[in-house]
């Protein structure tokens, strides 16, 4: 059951643009419209996520996950006061003042499955922040929003509302939400992220769980680089994942709305069968079977495609990802 | 002065300009590059068709008569090409080409900003468009300024 905190946790942003989700690692938050994902680094066990307005407003998170067997909860005091010691250190490079305090975390950060600590420091930016440990997915988290050391710009309400919508896992343990620029999808939660290419018109997230592999590919400005061609043709010349790899028939469908092309078959013939031995030499079982969905959004104005190869044995996700893929609000 | 000196040799000695700068900044095209609107191929929409004059100093007299070079050459813009291009009238801002860019090909606003950002640095770096520096109300840290 939910708590009122948690409820009153997962409200939107009441910033002055409509707040935008971001969802990476199992991290999902909700910021202003004009925040986007400018770093990352890392993975699901350990990692980095820098989120800002390209101006002087923005939220940093670091992550660790606590090894399996360990008894004891991590100590939260010695986490925080490395952290600022390593603050310190870039501040006495820098030849800047700093100043840090822990600080009761802020309410909305207060959840039933976290111990939490909140901070704030000041030098050539002033940053709200909360480390905690949380029970469900074992990651110590430190969270922090920055802005101008005045902290015009309401950085106290800002902090406030992203430090609240934050969220280290989902409702739904099975999925997980990838969220970036204009791309909303959600994922099974055991494939992990294996390659991405984030670029100014083209968007591609690549996962694996083994053998298999499934990936989201979105392309801007869709009226333009596709024009009248053909959706299939165009996407055999464009697309840069599974697709490539694949030999299918085309069937005509319908994804969130939208007509929509349904691919389906197997590996395509000649060097896609390479990675066969290979998978088996690592005792899976081959992902031969491909199936993918593309589909065009006139209301955003962008092509989409999710496609993957599974194994005989496992259902495909394909289909119940383009359903939670959203293209339009 | 020697770090002053090392400085100014690695940035080119131009002065840096920020965010907020380039944003409010104006373009505005060359008035020497005659342009019109064309339709390249039947089933493609009219794009900007630059005509580029050829250097026209002794040098370049010299070199055109050797090799008999055309007095200009021609450059087609795509079709968001165009549209930017069009709209560096030195009255729009960057920013305001910017929005215009995310409201007609519904991009992402920082995706668009980069875009647009690099095509006018491209178009200033082949003196096709100079930048008026704007009056800076354009972004929210200069309105604070």
């Amino acid at each position: 059951m939910n708590t009122v905190k948690e409820r009153d946790a997962r409200r939107p942003a009441a910033t002055k643009s409509k707040p935008k989700p971001i969802g990476w690692q199992g991290f999902t938050l909700d910021v202003p419209e004009e925040w986007d994902l400018t770093g990352f680094s890392g993975d699901e066990t350990s990692g980095y996520l820098r989120v800002d307005d390209s101006e002087e407003q923005g939220a940093e998170i670091k992550w660790v996950t606590e090894p399996a067997k360990a008894k004891k909860a991590p100590e939260l005091d010695a986490r925080l006061e490395t952290y600022f010691g390593a603050l310190r250190r870039t501040a006495r490079k820098k030849k800047i003042d700093l100043t840090t305090k822990e600080v009761a975390p802020p309410k909305s950060v207060l959840r039933d499955d976290r111990t939490v600590k909140g901070f704030q420091w000041v030098g050539d930016r002033k940053a709200f922040g909360a480390i905690w440990f949380c029970q469900t997915c074992k990651r110590v988290v430190i969270v922090q929003v920055l802005g101008h050391p005045s902290g015009r710009g309401s950085l106290g309400t800002v902090a406030n509302e992203i430090l609240g919508s934050l969220r280290c896992h989902g409702d739904d343990p099975a999925w997980r939400i990838w969220a970036l620029y204009d791309l909303y999808t959600e994922i099974p939660a055991t494939f992990t992220l294996v390659g991405q290419q984030l670029m100014n018109v083209y968007l591609r997230l690549s996962f694996a769980h083994r053998a298999e592999r499934l990936s989201v590919e979105q392309w801007a400005i869709a009226n333009i680089s596709r024009r009248d061609e053909y959706l299939d043709r165009w996407l055999t010349i464009n697309s840069k994942a599974e697709l490539t790899q694949a030999r299918y028939a085309a069937a005509e469908g319908e994804a969130q709305g939208h007509p929509a092309l349904i691919l389906s078959g197997g590996l395509g013939i000649g060097l896609p069968w390479m990675q066969v031995p290979q998978q088996l030499s690592r005792f899976q079982v081959p992902a031969t079977r491909f199936s993918a969905v593309a589909w065009e959004c006139a209301e955003s104005n962008k092509v989409y495609l999710v496609e993957g190869f599974r194994t005989f044995r496992s259902g495909d996700s394909v289909a119940e990802v383009a359903r939670r893929t959203r293209c339009h609000r | 002065m020697i770090v002053q000196f090392l400085k100014e040799r690695i940035t080119g000695g131009k002065p840096k300009v920020s965010r907020a700068e380039v944003l409010a900044s104006k373009p505005l095209r060359n008035p020497k590059v005659p342009w019109d609107r064309e339709a390249v191929r039947p089933d493609t929409p009219p794009v900007a068709l630059l005509r580029i004059p050829r250097r026209s100093d002794r040098f370049g007299n010299a070199v055109a008569r050797i090799f008999k070079l055309p007095d200009y050459r021609k450059l087609e813009l795509d079709e968001i090409g165009s549209d930017v291009w069009e709209m560096c009238d030195g009255a729009n801002s960057v920013e305001a080409i910017t929005k215009k860019v995310v409201e007609r090909y519904k991009l992402n606003r920082r995706q668009a900003e980069t875009s647009v950002t690099a095509y006018l640095r491209m178009l200033a770096q082949r003196q096709l468009v100079i930048l008026k520096r704007g009056t800076g109300t354009a972004t929210r840290k200069s309105k604070k300024a």
